[in-house]
């Protein structure tokens, strides 16, 4: 991959997965890793810090004799996300009308 | 390095960390393992990397939310967890050991210095003593009353002077080596805590 990967994009990335649904780290990490070029381990400092922020919660849920932490949006991590939507449309726009001649004016 | 010895090791490196902090880290990576279906002969670090790069990680995403913590909380000061987390860092990443390497050369460095200052003074002070005592002899062959005074006197002044500058030389070099030696046990104590 040529371009790397921003922390905010990645927080961004992150939010937007667990909109869809809550997740644990292993899937994921694997939904992540999907779309960019991550190592296994760089998600827990993430959502660690994602967690700090009140971004997430977390809540444990059992699963063959043993429990699965799962990860779920806050309200704060809400807002944040659709400030993240906010701001990637803005800088999407912006360099799509650098590189690809569009202009949405 | 299978998953038992990965957590073991990530343990050890995360054993400053706030109970909750370590904890948590630990129970991540331990169910990662069980849901990568790794068993005790898969390598995990093969995938995840060292228990050092990860503990890294760990330490630093924790000292930020500590320090992010104790600002609400006004202010920094006197914050001996952030402090320890710091010095954690700093002992967990690769500049560590040239680190300690650095300050040992500028102890050994120092040792010289201080070595060849009391040597020179040491030396003066001999110098002092040697003319001074040469100058008693040079009395014999001073042709007048007056000469011979001189050289007497010119002899007593450099003895007393030799004799200070010695007392002076040992009072420096041992308020030196106790320092050297104070400053080296505290370089290596702090090593084994680490």
């Amino acid at each position: 991959m040529t371009f790397q990967i921003a922390a905010p994009l990645l927080d961004a990335c992150v939010l937007a997965i667990l909109e869809k649904e809550d997740a644990y780290g292993y899937t994921l990490t694997a939904q992540v890793k999907e779309i960019v070029d991550i190592s296994e381990s760089t998600l827990y400092p993430v959502l660690r810090r994602l967690q700090k922020d009140n971004c997430l919660t977390t809540y444990d849920q059992p699963f063959q004799g043993r429990n699965r932490r799962y990860y779920q949006l806050t309200d704060t991590g809400k807002a944040k996300l659709s400030f993240y939507k906010k701001e990637w449309e803005s800088y999407k726009n912006k360099i799509d009308t650098l590189l690809g001649g569009i202009s949405y004016e | 390095m299978n998953k038992t010895e990965f957590i073991k090791q990530l343990e050890k490196r995360l054993k400053r960390l706030p109970k909750e902090d370590r904890e948590d880290a630990i129970r991540y990576y331990e169910e990662y393992f069980e849901e990568m279906g790794a068993d005790d002969s898969t390598d995990v670090t093969s995938t995840l990397g060292t228990p050092d790069k990860i503990a890294r990680e760990i330490i630093a995403t924790c000292t930020e939310k500590h320090m992010d913590a104790q600002k609400e909380k006004g202010g920094i000061r006197n914050n001996t967890t952030v402090i320890w987390m710091i010095i954690l860092g700093i002992c967990a990443s690769p500049v560590a050991v040239p680190l300690a390497f650095a300050a040992i050369i500028c102890l050994v460095a120092l040792l010289i210095v201080v070595f060849s200052l009391v040597l020179s003074i040491a030396c003066v002070s001999l110098a002092c003593i040697a003319c001074g005592f040469a100058l008693f002899f040079t009395t014999i062959a001073a042709p007048g009353f007056a000469q011979k005074l001189i050289c007497v006197g010119g002899g007593f002044l450099l003895l007393g002077i030799g004799l200070l500058l010695a007392i002076a030389t040992i009072a420096f070099a041992n308020i030196c080596t106790h320092g050297i030696a104070a400053a080296f046990k505290h370089l290596f104590i702090r090593k084994k805590v680490s």
